[in-house]
């Protein structure tokens, strides 16, 4: 079958279309297929899995009741992460209920996720290299100061061009740049003994 | 250019991100540099796994549910609401003549609209199918044809469904599809896409009057049906009618090529 049927988001699409008036919301349908990216963001921005869901589950939240504030043809995909990350400052880090880089030197916090998404079920052998690939990015990106993590999100993860991310975090393009730079570094410095020094020996 | 000036500039190369400036002197640092090469192939590495390895994750099937209901309860409540504001404003005494005459007005100009060709729907059709093609729409999409076109039909109460083709001999499958208000009418927008120039179906009840003016007829003594094509900027749509419903196919495809996977269609309407 094409491949167009494997992208995964079939299984809502069929259970939006089940209740009462789906067809006819494209707002909602459009924050649907945003989902994963905003999961992707908040699960490394937060403690664990059940407080990156709430972090989600308020974005959108707070994006249904702002649905005359989003300015139809624009970016939804930047709109509802400049949400999110509104909500994490709100709530997390000015509350500093998140784990900070320093408290993540013993690499215990959050750890539970990774181990389970290294091993998280039984596949071919790349597969599984490239689940641990992910759980020690995943690992070492906790480890690394928000104000650097947040660029390797925005652009590496989220596609997002420096503009864009510059937008979200309400902060000059330059140091977006600068900071996303330094945070591949520093990200390279902890998988280094993982990935070896130079990054290629796995 | 010291190293560590090349390093931003290294990674914004990386993400096409540099001022001409920038770029020219970059390309000499790292034409020299070999250390800043190597730099860069590693910052390069590293990129494309983050980006690889973090599309892993998925946002659980439990918080996609919380979310849809969420988004089906919100709608319910808008809609509640609104039928409450009616209510209350009907109950107001003083507006009931008025209620009476708005009714009145309504009625004429809808019996008058309705009797006047419905010359925009195949302008609208083309334009749904640039926006579809740009993504300006965003599409769920549907794995089981038969199912989509049961919900398109429920819908708009199965008082017609949408008609289906088989274009896989074009690799195009029906991914998605939505009920589109154009001018009053209700009709059902069936996406197709894969491997070929992406085709837009549209169903409505209507008749060959729906034909846009200055549309070319053709009339297929074989099959004893007109088809009507019209185009805008490179969109071209083919209308016809079965039955009480008028079937648009809109693509890219020339008129001639969509006349004739018409022609040859293997459909149930």
């Amino acid at each position: 079958m094409d491949s167009i049927y494997s992208l995964g988001y079939t299984d809502w699409a069929v259970s939006v279309a089940d209740s009462r008036n789906p067809v006819h919301d494209p707002f909602g349908m459009e924050i649907m297929t945003h989902l994963d990216h905003l999961y992707r963001v908040a699960i490394h921005l937060v403690r664990n899995p059940d407080e990156a869901k709430d972090c989600v589950q308020e974005t959108c939240t707070r994006a249904l009741s702002s649905q005359g504030q989003f300015l139809p043809g624009s970016n939804m995909k930047a709109w509802l992460t400049r949400i999110l990350y509104n909500f994490f400052y709100d709530a997390y880090a000015r509350n500093k209920r998140t784990v900070a880089a320093d408290d993540l030197l013993d690499g215990t916090d959050g750890a539970d996720f990774w181990e389970a998404q290294a091993g998280d079920g039984p596949g071919p052998e790349v597969r599984l290299l490239e689940r641990e690939l992910g759980a020690k990015i995943g690992a070492a990106l906790k480890q690394i100061p928000e104000e650097f993590r947040a660029p390797i999100l925005l652009v590496d993860m989220g596609d997002f061009t420096y503009a864009e991310a510059a937008e979200i975090l309400a902060c000059p393009i330059g140091t977006v740049r600068s900071r996303l730079s330094r945070g591949r570094r520093l990200l390279q410095n902890h998988l280094s003994s993982y990935l070896g020094k130079s990054g290629t020996d796995r | 250019m010291r190293c560590d000036q090349a390093q931003e500039l290294i990674t914004a190369r990386l993400d096409n991100e540099l001022s001409g400036d920038e770029q020219s002197a970059i390309e000499a640092h790292l034409d020299s540099c070999e250390r800043c090469r190597r730099a860069m192939a590693a910052e390069s590495r590293l990129k494309q796994r983050i980006k690889a390895t973090q599309r892993e994750i998925v946002a659980p099937a439990a918080l996609r549910r919380e979310i849809e209901n969420e988004i089906a309860s919100r709608r319910s409540a808008v809609a509640a609401q609104a039928d409450g504001g009616f209510a209350t404003w009907f109950n107001l005494r003083g507006w009931r003549p008025a209620f009476a005459v708005a009714l009145l007005v309504i009625g004429i100009a809808t019996l008058l609209y309705v009797r006047a060709p419905q010359q925009d729907l195949g302008a609208v059709a083309l334009e749904t199918h640039r926006n579809l093609l740009s993504g300006t729409t965003t599409l769920a999409r549907y794995e089981d044809a038969n199912r989509l076109r049961a919900e398109l039909a429920g819908a708009v109460g199965n008082r017609f469904a949408p008609i289906v083709f088989d274009l896989s001999a074009m690799k195009l499958y029906p991914i998605s599809g939505f009920v589109q208000k154009i001018g009053g009418r209700d009709v059902l927008v069936t996406v197709y896409q894969g491997g070929g120039p992406a085709i837009t179906c549209f169903t409505f009840l209507g008749t060959e009057a729906d034909a846009p003016n200055g549309a070319e007829r053709f009339y297929d003594a074989d099959m004893k049906l007109n088809f009507y094509s019209f185009s805008r900027d490179g969109i071209n749509g083919v209308l016809h009618q079965e039955g009480n419903v008028i079937c648009i196919l809109v693509s890219k495809l020339a008129p001639a090529e969509i006349l004739a996977l018409l022609r040859g269609k293997s459909s149930h309407a």
